[in-house]
């Protein structure tokens, strides 16, 4: 089975966050940077950091939440939002979990992001799961 | 729409805030950024007071565009009256700043009164705390924002903040958020610093919206191809704002050894491929595609990481003060950050300094500086003793106007209204010569720039006057308009060269605008402004370039020989005030301000009308 996800080439990012207005403009055809489900930080002069879901093996958001709202499928690890509290556990276990203010978010894969950045910093990559 | 029709009122007196709303009508007038936050200025500082005092005000404000996916939309702009003129400042910063404020729900802050002890605003989605900031009184600006998101634990809150030149209010101190991105012209540091304020932290959650989405988006696919096609956009995407040193050099534009020359010797040594070698990282502000923001570090000085150093730096701690040492103007250029100093005025005063030790008028005892210090070590000790306001960086602090004043050496101090002059020397472009004379805030180069046009020939050439009234009068409020977008110029080019913006605007606030409905906003800004700094007192008198620039011709380069004679300036102006509608003497004539539904200012310069 192939597991898709998304992948950033940190080189090339500059941090422009095109791609968090992108992703809320997608989900919820708004901006809202903090309703993303790619961040990107400034975590010095010139040090970025990016966070979105890299669509682990063994994830540990799936145990993790005690409502059974995270399942790794064969499209990969999704939260089903009507079955989450937004609790927060997944967030405890992963920073690669956000809130948008009602459930817990991660990135689906859906490339909304990819098209628009600038510096074709992101990709929709394909894992060969063993 | 893409307006909250929101202001939040801070008072650091009383640890108070409050939510107001801001008319339609206005948002209809001033769109956003500098045009509302130049209203608010107008009505809210009374003439006269003091900048320092508690009297004045700082208003953040949002553009029409911030917070939205609109390519580059990601600056902030910040008014308030200039302790370097005492007169009207409009500064603006890029980063991400800008789109966090706005994301709080809110398009105008206004930050006023005087807090009794150091203290920090955490704006939480529109909630004010007020933090005790004793912990961070003397840190610097990389340091004061790092430590800010580490306590309040949370990676994605934005800083503005000061350093230390806020703190001392040294008068041309800036604001700086995002590390090295800063209000930087002006002094409003010191304004902050004389409230007590160490910094400001935005988090934001506010949904921005639209009213014609599927339009906005076509909008901003349409810019960004007409952004990426643009021929000056690639270039400062390749070299950043460094790339225009050589062109500027080889043109004899570059002020060299504080204004005396105009092309540097040394130039290969700091040029832009230098600077490019050493590239660290490129970046990005909010929603930009030109990553105009080149990372470089000073391995050999200070250690300390910038953006940069930009075309000015690089020119006013580079080539005006005899620096040829890329690495030596990185570590000034780091020192600026930090500290919070306004790296063109830093480089002014500094460049006067060191002119004024050469030709002996003052002494190297009466600077304090030491006989074996090299010129490296001289510029980087002055940037600590004007930051810290020690010894002569007391007097340096005050800004080349005052202290050119205190020697007696007031016909050499490059300024104008006070703002001392960025990196293109008026002898050499008699367009920029204009631009200086009558930008709002003092001697800038952002409000109009007929150098690029001069040198390609569109515009008759740097050392005529023919046409560059109309151009400077007709490009200002072009401007002032696009700086009521919130965006950044680069991408776009100064004013409406496109129908990107305007697309974008009508598809984001649902108006029918065009170039020239926008235009006329722009000039009812200008106008604004030009009546604040009436009602300061400036007149035609101050309108004029300091006699350096007059009476000495320059001695090397494209335009040797060449002066910008007052009668010149004269000329240029009676041609200026004529097009915008203003007296004699430089004041918008009432009939002007009526049409541009300005009455209120109308009649505080000319009284009340008659009829």
């Amino acid at each position: 089975m192939n597991m898709k996800h998304l992948f950033l080439i940190r080189d090339k990012c500059t941090g422009c966050r095109t791609c968090e207005y992108s992703c809320s403009l997608h989900h919820y055809n708004v901006f809202n940077p903090s309703r993303s489900r790619i961040q990107i930080y400034r975590t010095g002069c010139l040090d970025l950091e990016a966070k979105y879901c890299v669509q682990c093996v063994k994830p540990r958001c799936v145990p993790a939440c005690p409502e059974k709202a995270i399942k790794q499928g064969e499209n990969g690890v999704r939260i089903e939002s009507k079955l989450c509290n937004h609790c927060g556990q997944c967030m405890k276990v992963c920073d690669r979990i956000f809130s948008d203010g009602c459930f817990a978010i991660m990135c689906n894969n859906c490339g909304a992001c990819v098209d628009v950045c600038p510096e074709e910093a992101l990709e929709i990559r394909v894992r060969k799961k063993i | 729409m893409s307006y909250f029709g929101r202001l939040l009122r801070i008072d650091l007196s009383s640890n108070t805030s409050k939510d107001e709303e801001i008319s339609k009508n206005l948002l209809q007038q001033f769109l956003g950024g500098k045009g509302l936050g130049a209203w608010f200025l107008y009505k809210e500082v009374p003439a006269g007071c003091n900048p320092l005092s508690e009297e004045n005000k700082l208003i953040f404000a949002l553009g029409a565009l911030s917070g939205t996916m609109a390519p580059a939309a990601s600056k902030y702009h910040l008014l308030t009256k200039s302790p370097l003129t005492g007169i009207f400042l409009d500064s603006n910063s890029g980063g991400h700043f800008g789109p966090e404020l706005k994301a709080c729900g809110y398009d105008v802050f206004i930050i006023e009164g005087k807090a009794p002890k150091p203290v920090i605003i955490f704006i939480d989605n529109g909630r004010v705390n007020f933090l005790p900031a004793d912990d961070y009184w003397g840190l610097g600006i990389y340091d004061t924002e790092e430590k800010i998101r580490e306590s309040l634990g949370d990676k994605r809150i934005r800083v503005a903040s000061i350093g230390i030149a806020g703190e001392n209010l040294v008068k041309f101190a800036c604001i700086g958020n995002d590390y090295s991105r800063h209000a930087g012209r002006g002094g409003a540091g010191a304004v902050m610093g004389s409230k007590n304020l160490k910094a400001i932290a935005v988090r934001g959650n506010h949904n921005v919206e639209v009213v014609h989405p599927f339009e906005f988006i076509q909008a901003v696919s349409e810019a960004n191809s007409w952004i990426k096609d643009n021929p000056w956009v690639k270039s400062k995407r390749r070299w950043g704002t460094a790339g225009s040193a050589q062109l500027m050099n080889e043109q004899g534009v570059w002020p060299v050894n504080n204004f005396s020359q105009t092309s540097f010797q040394q130039f290969e040594k700091i040029g832009h491929e230098v600077f490019d070698h050493g590239l660290v990282k490129r970046l990005s502000c909010a929603n930009c595609s030109v990553s105009c923001s080149k990372g470089y570090r000073d391995t050999t000085f200070t250690g300390g990481e910038i953006e940069g150093p930009e075309f000015e730096t690089i020119c006013l701690l580079g080539a005006n003060v005899g620096l040829d040492d890329p690495q030596a103007i990185a570590a000034a250029n780091y020192l600026c950050n930090n500290f919070g100093l306004d790296t063109i005025s830093a480089g002014v005063v500094i460049g006067m300094v060191i002119d004024a030790l050469d030709k002996g008028i003052i002494s190297r005892k009466v600077v304090g500086l030491s006989e074996n210090k090299n010129r490296v070590e001289m510029v980087l000790w002055l940037l600590e003793q004007i930051a810290n306001r020690c010894g002569f960086g007391n007097i340096m602090a005050e800004g080349v106007r005052d202290f050119a004043g205190q020697f007696g050496l007031e016909s050499l101090a490059p300024h104008v209204k006070g703002l001392e002059l960025p990196a293109y020397d008026p002898r050499a472009s008699f367009g920029i010569g204009l631009a200086y004379q009558t930008s709002d805030r003092g001697g800038c180069h952002l409000r109009s720039w007929p150098t690029g046009r001069e040198i390609t020939g569109i515009l008759s050439p740097g050392n005529s006057i023919d046409g560059k009234a109309e151009f400077v009068s007709g490009q200002q409020h072009e401007k002032a308009a696009q700086e009521c977008f919130g965006v950044c110029q680069f991408p776009y080019g100064i004013g409406f060269l496109s129908n990107s913006l305007v697309n974008l605007l009508n598809a984001a606030i649902g108006s029918n605008h065009d170039n020239s409905s926008l235009i006329k906003v722009g000039e009812r800004v200008w106008n604004l402004a030009r009546c604040f700094n009436n009602r300061e007192g400036i007149t035609r008198a101050d309108d004029l370039l300091p006699a350096k620039f007059a009476d000495e011709p320059l001695p090397d380069g494209r335009f040797k020989g060449t002066r910008l004679t007052y009668e010149l300036q004269n000329r240029m102006l009676d041609e200026y005030y004529q097009l915008n509608g203003w007296s004699s003497e430089g004041i918008p004539c009432r009939k002007k301000l009526e049409e541009l539904g300005l009455d209120e200012m109308a009649s505080d310069l000319w009284g009340e009308s008659q009829v």
